[in-house]
């Protein structure tokens, strides 16, 4: 690291469990994020910040008016550029440091486990269910830790699916086949800074991942009623039958990511 | 600290056994929601575990829909029920290793004599501690 990367992280390296080992960690990481809206705004900001070294963002939108009041990455004068090349602007603006990958599309399912197997951690900020089962299914495989979020209206849920810890459960075992119902906040509304709440837990849960720091939210589900102002946790148990995961052998070790 | 005594009316404690009784020949579960040492509510969920009979785990879905449930009533969760169809209302090796509310209580409803049973357990995080129940 040189001086300037020593002063614009020593905020965070100056935290006794990140110090300059967990900065040359978070230098060192690769991260996908899939999705830029939302969710994908708060975490990718926070992650780009913060001094994660590699980010992919794939998204194959474009900036639309009606997304500004909530996709804080895009500007208005943005509007109708691709979602991946806006972000590339403002994180490049805000961390030249970060070096920024953009795949503007809907990736099939080689292009996910490609990005997913050079990937030390994915982030799930997308919006529908398809992809979020193609994304798990794809971290699974990999055993490539996944940081889920989602927001609609006033709630929201967060968690992590490990596939190296034997006992955490995935997306599917949370939501199985019968996840058909297609919600979406360009359908159903949702509040704006839900999205920056939850984006910024899930970069916290990301950085955590990397660093191999404190607990993670594996095998919990982070329920969130900014209405009522309240938080549940659900303990989520893996579940035995899990076409997805249940397979996966136990032999993985812990979640610890080493980049 | 830990409350000593748990608050169970007697109609919940009736729909606890309705429920046990509802499905003899595997362990029923699910939430209640009250507050502190006072349960209000019950809140079924599926028990998705293949060995349904000698164990329950519970359906993800169901708990989230739950918890919303408890949330929009104004409530906490404060305790998890399950059956032992044909042991007793204790709580099982397997309870305890996967028991995961801490500060929550755990009632078991156990139908292994020809009248049902139920106990109260307060869970600490780390250890059950049988818990008297005021039925109120």
């Amino acid at each position: 690291m040189n001086d300037e990367q020593l002063l614009r992280y020593s905020r965070q390296m100056m935290l006794p469990e990140i110090d300059a080992a967990g900065q040359q960690r978070l230098l060192e990481a690769r991260v996908l994020i899939i999705g830029v809206g939302g969710l994908g705004s708060a975490v990718s900001m926070y992650l780009a910040a913060s001094g994660v070294g590699h980010l992919t963002l794939v998204d194959y939108d474009k900036v639309d008016l009606s997304n500004l009041q909530r996709q804080i990455v895009h500007t208005t004068d943005r509007i109708g550029e691709l979602k991946v090349e806006s972000a590339r602007k403002t994180l490049a603006a805000l961390n030249p440091d970060v070096e920024i990958q953009t795949l503007a599309v809907k990736p099939d399912e080689q292009q996910l486990q490609e990005q997913v197997a050079a990937s030390d951690v994915v982030v799930d900020a997308s919006d529908n269910f398809n992809t979020r089962f193609a994304i798990n299914a794809a971290c699974m495989h990999n055993r490539v830790p996944l940081v889920s979020g989602a927001a609609i209206r006033f709630e929201a849920q967060v968690s992590v699916f490990n596939p190296r810890n034997p006992d955490c459960p995935c997306y599917h075992c949370l939501y199985g086949e019968q996840a058909s119902t297609e919600q979406s906040c360009t359908a159903n509304g949702v509040i704006a800074p839900l999205l920056g709440i939850i984006g910024s837990m899930q970069a916290c849960e990301t950085m955590k991942l990397i660093m191999g720091i404190g607990d993670t939210l594996e095998g919990r589900l982070l329920l969130l009623d900014v209405m009522h102002m309240e938080w549940q946790i659900a303990r989520l148990p893996k579940d035995p039958s899990c076409p997805v995961c249940s397979h996966i052998s136990d032999d993985a070790g812990k979640s610890q990511v080493t980049p | 600290m830990m409350p000593e005594k748990v608050r169970l009316p007697p109609e919940l404690q009736q729909k606890l056994f309705d429920a046990a009784l509802a499905q003899p020949e595997q362990e029923v579960c699910g939430l209640l929601g009250g507050h502190a040492n006072a349960l209000h509510s019950i809140y079924p969920v599926a028990n998705i575990d293949p060995d349904a009979r000698h164990a329950f785990l519970l359906e993800p879905q169901g708990q989230i829909a739950a918890m919303r449930a408890m949330r929009e009533r104004g409530e906490s969760l404060r305790g998890i029920y399950h059956s032992h169809p044909d042991t007793s209302a204790a709580p099982s090796a397997r309870d305890r290793q996967l028991a995961a509310y801490p500060d929550t209580y755990y009632l078991i409803v156990s139908l292994q004599s020809s009248l049902p049973d139920i106990r109260a357990f307060y869970f600490d995080g780390n250890d059950f501690f049988c818990s008297p129940i005021i039925s109120c």
